[in-house]
């Protein structure tokens, strides 16, 4: 009972104070604004992702300039078929003019040494002449490279499994293989895309909520300076009860305000927010506890209030920053820091249950953001235990 | 009869350094007892163990018979803290604020909306009870701050310096509470600078000095432990080391202390020996403005026994 009185009067403070509702209501709502207008172009429309074909000059230099048979059934297969449109030329400089003039997106010349290269077992690499539109050359250069990089892996297994069986199974065009060249699939089961609204509906979503850690780390060190954490100590309350208090009355603001982000951004953006309201909320439960125990660890070790909330700052701004937060990054190490960041989790988690994906998809990103967020709440136990909260 | 406090060879040591030194300390059930002591004589961290703040090293403490390091959550159900600094928050009323730890002591309900209203009366904010303390004076803060100790209606009221820095009216007024909340059965201890407030209120008084108590008593066994001093204060411009010097060395002369421009002489007899300290006065050319004898008090006793004053 008395947690439940601590937490209430936590939530009450807070919301009576007008830089929480500019903070952590507000501002939110406003950069979703902002960022979904100004970075739309990032992004797909949210609807239906409508295909354009692409048309591709097809080369073959080598001995009867016959196309190999493991890339035609790559080619005339279903799926690609509705990708590209093959159009097989006879020189390299008829490809090049076409690209020039327009008449073709895209080129491929499979080089002279094509068959002598499969035979002896060395890597295989297609020659690419990418065209003008970008997009149009993303789509080729993802199956033609897709294409190599399956027949290297192939010839590698060959290369332990004998070359007997490897010439015997290109003979047949690649039908005996374990599985085809190149499959075209969708990301999510609708096949949807997000928008730069849901984007960073989901980005300040998960980076206000980590503010709401803030917070608590903030009101923590207001109790030791406002001397009242002296006066609660002397009342018969536990010294963790204290604790435990004002971190749930943080935690009910937190839920008020993902409240307020989705249901704002679903009024006054059209956000989508998908079909899987639980586990929208125990997403935003996992970030609440990911963000408290990360407040208790920073408060626990800052000696001040100044200290802690530049510290807060900074791993917020960063986790948020490399996790694409801000805009999506590339960048191979970026990728990998992601894998231990509560944003990047709890992103990957709400934005497939945006895309309708299947549950083993969304569960697996939630797993992973549970595990985190675990990791953190343990690592904030053990610095309580040795550290504790004083006047 | 049993005490209400007992400290029995109470240690802490912070570091390598003793903050009390085997304290022993006896509070009876209904009194009004004086803690004084200067700065660092161990009386705040006294009141910390005493509350369960602060765990002691050495010793023990019972308060209404139960033990603070055995039972610390039923110890502090029976005290109210009204600790030296405020401890309110700001941004919330001043019902709010009492409500609040009220809660934290059991209130609920009717019994919660009963004693906040009264404890708003008892310290006479029940006007400003939907205000914020950030537009309270000094004095009704404090005022505030005490508020907020008595809901439970404690057994033991502890008041660490209530009245610093603020008007006679308001300290009047916290005085007149202290009184009260005795009178309705409270046992208070009572630190404070001012040596009028506490002859005011207490029953009896310690002194503390380095960790320990030096003297323990009623204000009467107190007073008359110094009862053969007398002093002369005067105030006058041009006083001199040679003018302290030569008044010091009287034979008649227990101590002097000199503060700015007034000399306070301590001897067992003022009347008797006046004409002879006007007369030095007079040598050093000092020009008297005010003079005044009066009988030594508490403060004379608390001055020879620690060697400092008590705002030292």
């Amino acid at each position: 009972m008395k947690i439940a009185a601590i937490a209430w009067f936590e939530l009450r403070r807070m919301a009576t104070s007008r830089s929480v509702l500019m903070n952590q209501f507000l501002l939110p709502l406003l950069l979703i604004f902002i960022l979904g207008n100004a970075l739309s172009g990032f992004f797909g429309g949210g609807q239906e992702y409508v295909q354009q074909m692409v048309r591709v000059g097809i080369i073959a230099e080598g001995p009867g300039r016959e196309v190999p048979a493991s890339l035609q059934s790559v080619i005339d297969s279903p799926e690609v078929e509705k990708l590209l449109v093959p159009t097989y030329l006879m020189d390299m400089e008829t490809a090049e003019k076409q690209l020039r003039s327009g008449d073709l997106d895209y080129a491929v010349i499979i080089p002279q040494d094509w068959e002598q290269r499969i035979s002896s077992g060395e890597e295989t690499r297609l020659e690419l002449l990418p065209g003008k539109d970008r997009e149009l050359n993303l789509i080729a250069d993802t199956v033609f490279k897709s294409y190599t990089a399956e027949l290297n892996h192939r010839m590698a297994d060959a290369a332990i499994l004998g070359m007997d069986s490897m010439s015997a199974w290109l003979a047949a065009g690649g039908e005996t293989a374990p599985g085809p060249f190149v499959e075209v699939g969708q990301m999510s089961e609708q096949g949807a895309t997000y928008s730069a609204a849901q984007y960073y509906s989901v980005s300040m979503l998960v980076m206000f909520l980590l503010y709401s850690g803030l917070m608590a780390s903030v009101s923590l060190f207001e109790e030791k300076d406002s001397r009242t954490l002296y006066r609660l100590q002397s009342a018969p309350v536990p010294g963790s009860s204290i604790f435990i208090g004002k971190l749930t009355g943080a935690s009910l603001i937190a839920v008020i305000q993902a409240v307020v982000i989705v249901l704002g951004s679903m009024w006054l953006f059209g956000v989508e927010w998908g079909d899987r309201p639980l586990f929208l909320v125990l997403v935003c439960m996992l970030v609440t506890l990911g963000s408290m125990a990360l407040a208790v660890v920073v408060t626990l070790f800052s000696r001040t209030a100044a200290g802690a909330r530049g510290v807060m700052q900074t791993v917020i701004i960063a986790m948020t920053f490399v996790s694409g937060g801000f805009t999506p990054i590339a960048a191979e190490w970026v990728q990998q820091i992601n894998t231990v960041t509560v944003n990047f989790w709890a992103m990957q988690s709400l934005l497939r249950i945006m895309l309708h994906s299947s549950g083993s998809e969304i569960l697996f990103s939630m797993g992973m953001l549970a595990a985190v967020c675990v990791g953190l709440t343990a690592v904030a136990s053990i610095t309580y235990r040795k550290v504790g909260y004083h006047a | 009869m049993a005490p209400f406090l007992e400290m029995k060879d109470v240690v802490k040591r912070y570091g390598g350094k003793l903050s009390v030194d085997h304290l022993n300390l006896r509070v009876d059930q209904g009194e009004i007892l004086g803690l004084l002591g200067p700065n660092g004589a161990g009386k705040s961290t006294s009141i910390n163990m005493i509350c369960g703040l602060l765990d002691m090293d050495q010793g023990s403490i019972h308060v209404d018979g139960i033990s603070v390091k055995e039972r610390p959550l039923e110890v502090k159900k029976r005290i109210g803290l009204v600790p030296q600094d405020l401890a309110l928050y700001e941004d919330m009323t001043a019902q709010d604020n009492v409500a609040f730890f009220a809660k934290l002591y059991g209130l609920r309900g009717a019994l919660l909306k009963e004693r906040v209203a009264e404890a708003l009366a008892f310290v006479g904010l029940q006007d400003r009870a939907k205000e914020r303390p950030s537009t309270f004076s000094g004095g009704m803060k404090r005022r505030l701050n005490i508020a907020c100790s008595i809901t439970h209606h404690p057994k033991l009221i502890i008041m660490d310096e209530p009245t610093v820095g603020i008007d006679p009216q308001s300290r009047n007024h916290i005085l007149d509470s202290v009184k009260k909340l005795n009178e309705m059965g409270s046992t208070v201890i009572y630190t404070s600078h001012y040596m009028e407030e506490v002859s005011a209120i207490c029953d009896r008084v310690a002194i503390m000095d380095q960790g320990h108590v030096i003297a323990f008593g009623t204000l009467a066994e107190l007073k008359e432990r110094v009862s053969h001093e007398e002093k002369i204060i005067m105030t006058m411009e041009g006083i001199t080391p040679a003018l302290i010097h030569e008044l010091s060395e009287h034979n008649r002369v227990i101590r002097v202390i000199q503060s700015e421009q007034q000399v306070e002489v301590y001897l067992p007899s003022a009347q008797q020996e006046l004409q002879d300290i006007l007369y030095i006065c007079g040598k050093h050319q000092a020009v008297l403005q005010t003079l005044q004898c009066e009988e030594a008090g508490l403060e004379t006793l608390f001055l020879s026994l620690t060697g400092r004053t008590l705002r030292d």
